[in-house]
Order: structure tokens, then C-alpha cells, then sequence
């Protein structure tokens, strides 16, 4: 090689760099289609294969839910136009006439029925639609559903219950096994083909990579003003990455944002950070079956008198969380304002001595590292405020994959547990978390604590037979009053939501507190 | 068929490595999910692997090898290009600070290169997306960009947009291994210029360019390989970095994935994949060695002896 062929090779390498600048400052355009980063994509298209926050979002995409939570937490028709009780243990839905499926099927009573008893035989689903018994087909357009004992929470199970297009799902599939198969992660057709009435149309679809949606062309719903003509959907598992690809402007909306980016964002022009009070407990289960010292009520209340919740929600999560003093959130029926959180070491430390405790003891405690904001920060938190009461904890983190294997089995005698109400009702918490642990009816499933009070199990059931408003708060703020009194529990907080976009889309006007935004009515502006 | 004895030697010792990288992985998967070893024998996992068969992802429910390979081409093409940009870099840098050892800019070169090797992949990678991301908003933060399918093969190295998000993380990447090269091939140089049958190449009035690349790189090339393959080691857990950082669909960051679902079987079968893919670099290595430098060539019999001192 002579000096000139070096010449003309750097040259070349000019020219190159030159084109490959030049490509980027090109920039981008896009009409009304809008990118969205999520931390993890459903694994699933099926709304009842996996019960979990991501997708309920999708499947409110795809298809459409009986009726819904509006974003101010009232109840209004989609599917169903209208609705009333007809007793205790009736509700009539009117549905909307002219309805089609994407694959042209009219949608009709009949799909209600099948999907209903179809969540019915789902693993994760079957717990939520337990209380329904049966729907009676009317006619094409009427539907009623039926509970087997007066149930008072029909309406926000029908929230739940998205209509799917029951003559497409019929028959096998090419591997001849049922089309309507619900398989965890078995990629049965329903998870790899959706046929509902939705606003959106799945065009693409690589799992783990990217989700392309586009409007439905003709739905039905025209009054909505949104104006988003299709949604990319991008699982970025790096919170971080996440974060800095909205502020690279590749992205138009992410969530989760985690509390050490808010700053950022709020502070950058262009950037918009959205934040509301939330609905998703964060609590502490000291679990009474592995520790005899946690049966003693004197022992429970000093371990919630000696974590600092307060400080958690302010410190850690930067104000990010409402601290808690019990499971129902402000709004929830069952929520007692005066039950506040109780911070007092040096009643801590007295009720340690009183238990006889004095010298402390040593417990193991698990928290996943992934699962919620923060969480292992949190915990490491309650192993030092524990410390000071002399209860010496052993603390173990862990991904939220080894996680629930671990609580299942009672893994720990301290353990992490975040709850969001599937009903948007309190007597949810208690039934999973609160109420005597029963394999066959699915009680207490989650009640790490083992803690057992016949009197919560009571006010419990009853509250949900009782159809009176009035007194079923009552009951429910009762059991709440209990769970306080006996320290069932620790409450640590509620996490706040945080949705984070480019200015000129405002998610705060579609978001529900349940964390779901209901896209098809977003109406977006050209930054 | 001289050579044969040398192939054999490298089949039979290759196939043990594999064979310990397959009995570490079933460790691996032991320590992860217990649950499928507890029905799947040490035995029976080492006949499968052996059959092609390398279990099934508890996460996706398909046959891991299937998962791994759809990966594959995002990974690929990030190593290529990182190694694209070390190799067109280093070369006439390294050239430059070898013979202008004085000049300002090549000690400039030499403080930052010892900076690159010093920086950690990550810190680089973040700073990169804050400056040329976030800051500057150049270029896109995350992912792969559009991609075209050729065949299985999915590339983005045929559209604006794949090249866009390519070059982040291929020169953060390229970052930490380059100044390495450099560093090698100028104190390659240095050396070879001072020696005797350079000074008679002086001496006889060969131009300095010739003298530079034909007798001065040529005997620069054969650490450069050893480098090369060394390297291909730190170039693989790099990417699982930077693949996590740029978000970036590959193998890597299907391995971190991996671990933090508990997806033992996954990551068991990434760990027997890696080991077969350090085994066969090893032996191109060894190839090139020969094609570069055919005193070593592995074919070649009576100079064995030389060869084994050599490595």
C-alpha cells in the first residue's frame, strides 16, 4: 500500500462517516402514531391467560370490557349500553347493536356468555369470576349475569369481563389443540391471535421486541375525540433506558418512571411528567406460622410502631407514595381516615419489653428487587429501623421470578407484598391478605402473615352479600379497625403512578387509577 | 494427511471442553431451577445436548436453541461492527503513535486510549446516551432500529435507521477494546523498527510507508491475532452490557433476561453455546496463525515443537 492508496482508503472512510451524519440529522416523522416504552410486555394476547397490570392495558386496546372505570372512578357503558339490577344476585346488560368483530363476526349476547365461562376456567381469572355463576342469554342484544348468593360488587367484576369473539375461537388449531386453549405461557392461538371489537388491530407483533396497533377502522365508539392512528409498544426492561430514551425523543410516553428521573424530566422543556395517587399497597406480612414471637400481639404492633413509614414515602420514595396505615386507599369503601401511620419507637421499644422481648430476637426476611419501586431499598430500610427495637433481621432480595415461588412456600418470617384491589374494592385486600388461609375456597391466598380472625372472615363474607352501600362501608371500615388493632400486618404506603411524555400528549386526561389509559380516547398535539 | 493427528488431538480435546462446559451448565440450571433437575439427569441433559436438544425456556415455552439462534443476527451484527470499527481505528492509529511517538497529538492519543481501556463499558455506554441521546438528540437511545429480513436472518445493516442505532453501541464497545490495539500494535512497532533487519531496510533506501507497513505491521499481525482471540472473551460479556444499555435485542441481553426470570434452562444453554463459540475461535485462531505466519501452520508437522512454544 503507497501513501496515496492510504490517502484515497482514508478518503473513502470520509465519505462514509460523511453519509452516515448526514442520515442522522434527517430526523424523524411521524403522523399521529404514537411509541410508547413499557418495562415488560404481556406475554400473552389473551386478556385472561396472565392476571397483571400489563395486560389488562393491552387487552383494553384490543377488546372492550362490558363497562369500565371512567378516569374519576365512576362506571360507564361500552359494550353494554346500559345496565340495571334487577335483584340481589341479577344485573341486566343492554348491549350495543352493529358491532363487529375484527374478523367480521356481529358481536352478540352469545359472546358474552362464552367468554364469561371461558375467564371462568382460566387459573388466574377464576377467583375474580367466582361469584358469577352463569349468564342467561335474553336475546341477541340482552344479557343478564347472575351470582349463586347476593353479590354486591357485580359491576366491577362486568369490568373486567372483555367480550371475545366466540365463533373465532372455535375449532383446533394446526398442532389440533382448541383454539380457545388458555395455557400459561403455552402459546395456545388465543395468545397468538385476537379477535375482539377493540380500537385497535394488531398489524405486527415480536414478542419482547415491539407490539404495532393501528385504529380500528370503523369502531364503534364515535363519540370518543381520541386521534391516535397507531401505537407502537416497546418493552424496555432498564428503567434508566427507558427515562433516556424519552428525553432522546424516541419515545413519546413511558411508565413506569422511576422516582430518580422525575426531576429530570419535570425540568426538562418539552417533557412532561404525569403523577397520581395510586392504589397498590405496599405492605410487610409477619408471617405467624414460622415465628411463635409473631403471635404475640404486643411483638406485631411494636415491629409497625417501629418502621417509619412516614419517613419510606418521603425519603426513599421521594414523596413518590402516600404512606399507609391500613389497606384501603383514600376512596376505597372501607377506608377509615383515622387510621393514619403510627410511627413511636419509644412505644416500640416499650411493648418489646412488656412481650418480654427485650433483648430482641432474630428474623429472615425476603423482598423482591424488581417487582415494585424500590423495593429492595425499602427493606433494607426496615432491617435498620428493626435494628433498633434489637430485632436483628437477615435479609435476602431477589428477582421477582424466584420471588413468588418463595413467598408461596412462607419462605421468610418478614415478607414483602404489594396488593392492587382486582375489584377496586376493599373487601379484595382482605379476602386475599386478610382472611383465614383456605386452600379450597382460595381465601387468604396471599396471607403471607397467617394471621386468622373469625370476626374479619365474618364481617367479610357478609359485606359481600350486603347490597346496601351504607352498610357495607360500615362493615368494611370494621374489619379495617380490626386489622389496625390487632396489627394483622405492616402498611408501608400506596405507590403513586408516573407516566412520563413528550408535551402535547396528556395522559393524564385517560389514565384510571388503576393504572390503565385508555389510549383510544387520548388526543395527542404535533409538539 | 500429515496433519491428521493434529485434528484429532483438537476434535477429542475439543469435545471434552464442551462436555465440562455442558456439565457446568447443568450446575447452572441445578442452582437456578431445581425443579427440572430434579427430573432430568446430568445423563439425559448431556445425551440431549448432545442430540441438539437444549431444553425448553420455562419463560417462552419454546426450544431454547430456537430462541438463542432468532437472536443471534442482532448480536452478530453488533460484534462485527464493533470489531470493523476497532480494526479501521487501530490500524492507522496505532501506525501514526509508532511513528510520530512524540508528536502532540499521538501522546493526546496515548492519554485517551489509556482512558478507554480504564472507563468500563457501562459508564461509557451511559454517558454516550446522555450526551449524544439525550443532550444532543443525534441519535436514538435504544433498540435496533428498522430491520429487513434476509431469510432467517433479520439485519439492520441495510437501513438508514439500523445504522443510526448501531453506532452508539458499537463505539461504546469498540471504546474499551480499542486503545488495547492501539496500545499493542504501536509497542509491536516500536520494537520491530529498531531491529536489524529494518535499520538494513533503512539503510538500503526503501520509503518509510513501505518499511512501516510491510515490515513493521506484517510482524505486528500475530499478536494482534492472539490479542484478537483473547479478546473475543471480554468482546461477549461487553455485549451483555451493552446490549442491556442500549436495549438492544441480541443474545446478551436475552442472557440477562435470562437470569432475572430464573429462566435456568435458558441461561444453561447460552453458557453450553458460548463455550462451543470460544472453541471454535480458538481454532480459527490457530487457522489464521498459520495463514499469516506459515512457520506455525498446525498442518504442519515437523514444525509443531515451534508452534507450542509460539502460543
Amino acid at each position: 500500500m503507497t501513501l496515496f492508496g492510504l490517502h484515497k482508503w482514508l478518503g473513502n472512510l470520509l465519505i462514509v462517516l460523511a453519509c452516515v451524519f448526514a442520515s442522522i440529522l434527517s430526523g424523524y416523522s411521524y403522523a399521529n402514531s404514537l411509541r410508547i416504552a413499557y418495562d415488560a410486555d404481556p406475554v400473552s394476547l389473551d386478556p385472561y391467560e396472565q392476571l397483571s397490570g400489563g395486560s389488562s392495558q393491552q387487552a383494553h386496546l384490543l377488546y372492550d370490557p362490558l363497562i369500565r372505570w371512567t378516569t374519576d372512578h365512576k362506571l360507564e357503558g361500552r359494550l353494554a349500553t346500559s345496565w340495571h339490577r334487577l335483584d340481589d344476585r341479577k344485573v341486566r346488560f343492554n348491549l350495543l347493536q352493529g358491532v363487529k368483530f375484527i374478523s367480521g363476526n356481529p358481536l352478540t349476547a352469545l359472546d358474552v356468555k362464552w367468554s364469561l365461562q371461558r375467564a371462568k376456567t382460566s387459573p388466574d381469572f377464576k377467583a375474580i369470576f367466582q361469584p358469577i355463576s352463569h349468564a342467561r342469554v335474553i336475546d341477541a342484544h340482552t344479557v343478564d349475569l347472575i351470582t349463586e348468593q347476593p353479590y354486591a360488587l357485580l359491576e366491577n367484576i362486568a369490568t373486567t369481563l372483555f367480550v371475545m369473539d366466540s365463533q373465532f375461537y372455535q375449532g383446533f388449531d394446526e398442532h389440533q389443540k382448541a383454539k380457545d386453549a388458555i395455557e400459561k405461557h403455552g402459546h395456545s392461538f388465543a395468545s397468538n391471535h385476537a379477535s375482539g371489537t377493540g380500537p385497535f388491530v394488531l398489524t405486527h407483533r415480536q414478542q419482547g421486541v415491539e407490539l404495532h396497533l393501528s385504529r380500528q377502522a370503523n369502531y364503534w365508539d364515535h363519540a370518543s375525540a381520541g386521534n391516535v392512528n397507531d401505537i407502537k409498544l416497546i418493552p424496555i426492561h432498564d428503567s434508566a433506558t427507558r427515562s433516556a430514551a424519552l428525553l432522546a425523543g424516541d419515545l413519546d410516553l413511558i411508565a413506569p418512571v422511576p422516582p430518580i428521573d422525575h426531576y429530570r424530566i419535570n425540568k426538562q422543556a418539552g417533557m412532561h411528567l404525569f403523577t397520581r395517587a395510586g392504589a397498590r399497597l405496599i405492605s410487610l406480612q409477619m408471617n405467624q406460622q414460622s415465628r411463635l414471637e409473631l403471635r404475640d400481639l404486643r411483638v406485631r404492633q411494636a415491629i409497625v410502631y417501629a418502621i417509619n413509614n412516614k419517613g419510606i414515602a418521603s425519603k426513599i420514595m421521594r414523596g413518590f407514595a402516600t404512606p399507609a396505615g391500613q389497606q384501603s386507599p383514600p376512596g376505597y369503601a372501607g377506608h377509615l381516615p383515622k387510621l393514619t401511620p403510627r410511627y413511636n419507637l419509644q412505644l416500640a421499644k416499650s411493648l418489646m419489653l412488656e412481650a418480654g422481648y427485650g433483648n430482641g430476637f432474630k428474623l429472615s426476611m425476603i423482598a423482591p428487587n424488581n417487582r415494585y419501586v424500590n423495593d429492595a431499598k425499602i427493606a433494607q430500610a426496615v432491617v435498620i429501623m428493626l435494628a433498633k427495637i434489637n430485632i436483628e433481621v437477615e435479609l435476602i432480595t431477589m428477582p421477582k421470578a424466584q420471588y413468588w415461588q418463595k413467598y408461596d412456600q412462607g419462605g421468610a418470617d418478614l415478607m414483602m407484598l404489594g396488593w392492587h384491589s382486582d375489584t377496586e374494592d376493599s373487601a379484595n385486600f382482605s379476602e386475599f391478605l386478610a382472611m383465614c388461609r383456605n386452600a379450597k375456597s382460595g381465601y387468604g391466598r396471599y396471607n403471607g402473615g397467617h394471621y386468622c380472625n373469625p370476626e374479619v372472615d365474618r364481617l367479610v363474607m357478609a359485606s359481600a352479600k350486603q347490597t346496601d352501600g351504607l352498610k357495607r362501608t360500615q362493615m368494611l371500615q370494621q374489619v379495617e379497625q380490626i386489622l389496625y388493632q390487632d396489627a394483622a400486618f405492616v402498611p408501608l404506603h400506596w405507590q403513586h403512578l408516573a407516566w412520563a411524555s413528550r408535551s402535547g400528549i396528556d395522559i393524564g386526561k385517560v389514565l384510571t387509577v388503576m393504572n390503565i389509559p385508555y389510549l383510544a380516547d387520548l388526543v395527542m398535539d404535533h409538539p | 494427511m500429515s496433519y491428521l493427528p493434529q485434528v484429532l488431538q483438537r476434535i477429542v480435546g475439543g469435545s471434552i471442553t464442551v462436555c465440562l462446559a455442558a456439565c457446568a451448565s447443568y450446575w447452572v440450571l441445578n442452582l437456578i431451577s431445581p425443579n427440572i433437575t430434579d427430573t432430568l439427569s446430568l445423563g439425559q441433559y448431556l445425551g440431549n445436548a448432545l442430540h441438539g436438544d437444549l431444553g425448553l425456556s420455562q419463560f417462552y415455552h419454546l426450544p431454547n436453541l430456537q430462541i438463542i439462534l432468532a437472536k443471534l443476527p442482532a448480536t452478530f451484527e453488533l460484534v462485527i461492527v464493533t470489531s470493523l470499527i476497532v480494526a479501521l481505528l487501530a490500524l492507522p492509529l496505532g501506525l501514526y503513535t509508532a511513528i510520530a511517538p512524540h508528536n502532540k497529538l499521538a501522546q493526546w492519543l496515548m492519554a485517551f486510549s489509556l482512558l478507554g481501556i480504564s472507563l468500563p463499558v457501562f459508564l461509557t455506554g451511559t454517558l454516550m446516551v446522555y450526551l449524544f441521546a439525550v443532550e444532543l438528540n443525534w441519535l436514538p437511545a435504544f433498540g435496533r432500529g428498522e430491520v429487513i429480513w434476509v431469510g432467517p436472518w433479520s439485519s439492520g445493516l441495510f437501513t438508514v435507521s439500523g445504522w443510526q442505532h448501531i453506532i452508539m453501541p458499537a463505539t461504546a464497545l469498540s471504546l474499551t477494546l480499542l486503545p488495547l490495539f492501539l496500545r499493542l500494535i504501536r509497542a509491536e512497532l516500536l520494537q520491530v523498527m529498531h531491529s536489524n533487519p529494518v535499520r538494513l531496510a533503512q539503510a538500503m533506501g526503501i520509503t518509510p510507508w513501505r518499511i512501516w507497513l510491510r515490515y513493521g505491521l506484517r510482524n505486528a499481525t500475530l499478536p494482534m491475532i492472539t490479542m484478537a482471540s483473547l479478546q473475543f472473551g471480554t468482546l461477549m460479556a461487553y455485549t451483555l452490557v451493552a446490549e442491556t444499555l442500549f436495549q438492544w435485542p441480541g443474545v446478551g441481553s436475552l442472557f440477562m433476561q435470562g437470569i432475572i426470570r430464573g429462566d435456568g434452562s435458558l441461561v444453561a444453554a447460552y453458557l453450553i453455546l458460548v463455550s462451543i463459540m470460544f472453541l471454535m475461535f480458538n481454532n480459527l485462531t490457530d487457522i489464521a496463525y498459520g495463514m499469516f505466519n506459515p512457520r506455525l501452520a498446525p498442518w504442519r508437522e515437523r514444525l509443531h515443537k515451534t508452534r507450542r512454544h509460539s502460543q
